[in-house]
């Protein structure tokens, strides 16, 4: 079991963190927004860490989402697209923090095999975005006349998670 | 048949903030958003393809049902798992007087293994006599990413009978009036016994090692000693139970009323039971009939302080009201010895004492109300508790003049006979009982 105490610290930091991010990612495409933005956060992110299952939480995803998409552009270079994946990462972890928080009783401790299940699937859905962002950064470089054959690709990638999840589900029934 | 499991609001999140993201990403031709909104709708994607939709069984348990105080019992409730399950979570509170591991009664479990049930288990330590209650309990289970929860319909209570520990008591003075068979106590009746009754002439029957050999050659006559029997009695203990005065608290020495009556109750019994008397036990509150006829021998202890365990304050409800009546009509064997344990506030257990004694029973009563409730250094929340009147100068005077209807009572009931003893523990009631004893020698007028 890991103690109350120590698994909120964590998960209040990921919040944090993960806002932290957002704040340079937005900072980087345009630093005049980064006042408001900051302000933007901070006032959603002690909403969301107050009323975690309340509308805070919804709030606060809903202001990252905005602080990325207000000064941004669509991604060019490789280093814009690692931005946005970095971004892309912070807010599905800060999604799962703030349920954690939301669906976690206060004062209950936490199971080793739940935190592990939580951080392996935070980790699959981070690499999600990484992988959306590989085949961003592979797009803008790539011709147009690929775009059938990526899309099939990018189909068969999906139905494969598909079937892979629904044999898992069966498997564990 | 809908499904137990319910969306959550994360759920809704990730696909009203996934879907409008996707769909800006779309219009707008931003890359950007579009790797932000991927890990959100393969969340929402992952979570329905996996949720779970069969309801868990729930089976809940105490390892006992009857515990001493201070003694630990450990309420466990088992999630048997479904497909999609994935954590439990749980509430099991206990009472006032139940102390639970971990403090707050949250639990948690994760299903590590279909096969085995998920255990959410809190250890309870029962700090007072009495029937401790647990729950009620409040179970939910979560699927993955906590996009789809359930909660158990169900909200599960359990008890348990704590049973008091007796305190100490002894007493050297006999019973005044036993009329059982073989015991120790000296009866009324001449018989096999070790106490002196008198010197008389020889009878027929007699036996011949009763003869006194010096009266006899004395007199010229033969003469023989006789002997009071030894009996057992019949004690009848009587808990007043309607009301519980005072706050318990060991750490400053303090205890309630019917602790007081409770631990004296089953000290006495304790005593005379392991003289080889009888002993029954009368509870008079809020728990329904408490009665445990009386009965001699190892296990009437525990009987008793099992039915003790049970004493309840009134709740002033008219069942009982009823069963009050009915328990104070029932009728108790000529000659037993009625100890009353009360706190002299309510009537009506004075008043069956005193009919009681009416009848030629030999009554006592024992005043348990705590010493700090008596004198004027009572505290003013206690007596605003006692009274229930919320001005602490109010209270006070209210609390003087019950004090002063009570002693009222008590003067009453000692001018019918029946005595009020406080309890002192050890040789609490010698001196009142060796009175009655020497009073029940004496002629008496019993009106039946």
């Amino acid at each position: 079991m890991i103690r109350n105490r120590t698994w909120r610290r964590t998960v209040l930091a990921t919040v944090v963190g993960a806002d932290v991010v957002v704040l340079l990612v937005s900072g980087a495409s345009l630093p005049g927004f980064l006042p408001i933005a900051f302000l933007a956060l901070a006032a959603g992110t002690l909403w969301a860490l107050a009323r975690p299952s309340g509308w805070g939480a919804f709030a606060l995803v809903l202001v990252q989402v905005g602080c990325l998409g207000v000064p941004g552009g669509s991604p060019q270079s490789a280093l814009q697209w690692l931005l946005a994946a970095a971004a892309g990462a912070a807010i599905i972890l800060t999604h799962l923090a703030l349920t954690l928080l939301a669906s976690w009783p206060v004062r209950a401790d936490l199971p080793r095999a739940t935190a592990v299940r939580w951080v392996g699937q935070a980790a699959a859905l981070v690499w999600a975005a990484i992988g959306a962002a590989l085949v961003g950064a592979l797009a803008t470089t790539t011709p147009l006349g690929w775009a059938p054959w990526i899309a099939a690709v990018a189909l068969a990638l999906v139905a494969g998670t598909v079937w892979q999840l629904r044999a898992r589900t069966r498997r564990d029934g | 048949m809908s499904s137990p499991w319910r969306p959550t609001r994360a759920l809704g999140r990730a696909a009203a903030i996934g879907v409008a993201v996707a769909a800006s990403a779309a219009i707008g031709g931003r890359g950007d958003l579009a790797v932000v909104a991927v890990p959100l709708v393969a969340l929402v994607v992952w979570a329905v393809v996996t949720r779970p939709t069969a309801a868990p069984r729930v089976t809940s348990r105490l390892d006992g049902e009857v515990a001493h105080e201070g003694d630990s019992v450990t309420w466990r409730i088992d999630v048997a798992p479904v497909p999609g399950l994935r954590d439990v979570v749980g509430h099991l509170p206990g009472d006032r007087w139940m102390t639970t591991t971990p403090t707050h009664g949250h639990v948690a479990g994760a299903v590590t293994d279909a096969r085995h049930t998920v255990p959410l288990a809190v250890v309870g330590r029962s700090d007072r006599w009495g029937v401790r209650r647990l729950g009620p309990a409040q179970v939910g289970g979560f699927g993955d990413f906590a996009a789809f929860a359930w909660t158990w319909a169900e909200q599960r209570r359990e008890s348990v009978a704590t049973v008091p520990t007796p305190g100490t008591f002894t007493s050297r003075a006999g019973i005044p009036h036993p009329v059982g068979l073989v015991g120790q106590h000296r009866g009324a009746r001449p018989g096999g016994g070790m106490e002196l009754a008198e010197i008389r002439p020889f009878r027929t029957g007699d036996r011949l090692r009763r003869i006194h050999w010096p009266v006899s050659l004395r007199t010229g006559t033969l003469h023989v000693t006789t002997t009071y029997a030894d009996q057992d009695a019949e004690v009848r203990l009587v808990v007043d139970a309607i009301r519980d005065l005072g706050e318990r608290d060991l750490a400053a020495g303090r205890r309630s009323s019917l602790d007081v009556a409770v631990e004296a109750a089953g000290a006495v019994a304790a005593h005379y039971l392991s003289t080889g008397d009888r002993v029954g036990l009368s509870v008079l509150g809020g728990a329904g009939v408490v009665e445990v006829p009386a009965v001699g021998g190892h296990q009437q202890l525990a009987r008793l302080l099992l039915g003790l365990g049970r004493a309840e304050p009134s709740r002033g409800t008219l069942g009982e009201e009823r069963a009050l009546r009915a328990q104070l009509g029932r009728s108790i064997p000529p000659g037993a010895f009625v100890v009353l344990l009360s706190a002299l506030v309510s009537a009506e257990p004075l008043a069956h004492a005193v009919r009681l004694a009416r009848t030629g029973h030999a009554v006592v009563v024992v005043d348990a109300l705590p010493p700090e409730l008596r004198g004027p250094e009572a505290t003013d929340d206690a007596l605003c508790d006692v009274t229930g009147v919320d001005d602490a100068r109010l209270a006070r005077l209210v609390w003087r003049l019950r004090l002063l209807d009570r002693e009222r009572e008590a003067n009453r009931c000692a001018a019918a006979g029946v005595p009020v003893i406080p309890w002192r523990g050890a040789g609490s009631l010698d001196t009142v009982l060796r009175q009655s004893t020497r009073r029940a020698r004496g002629p008496r007028v019993v009106s039946r």
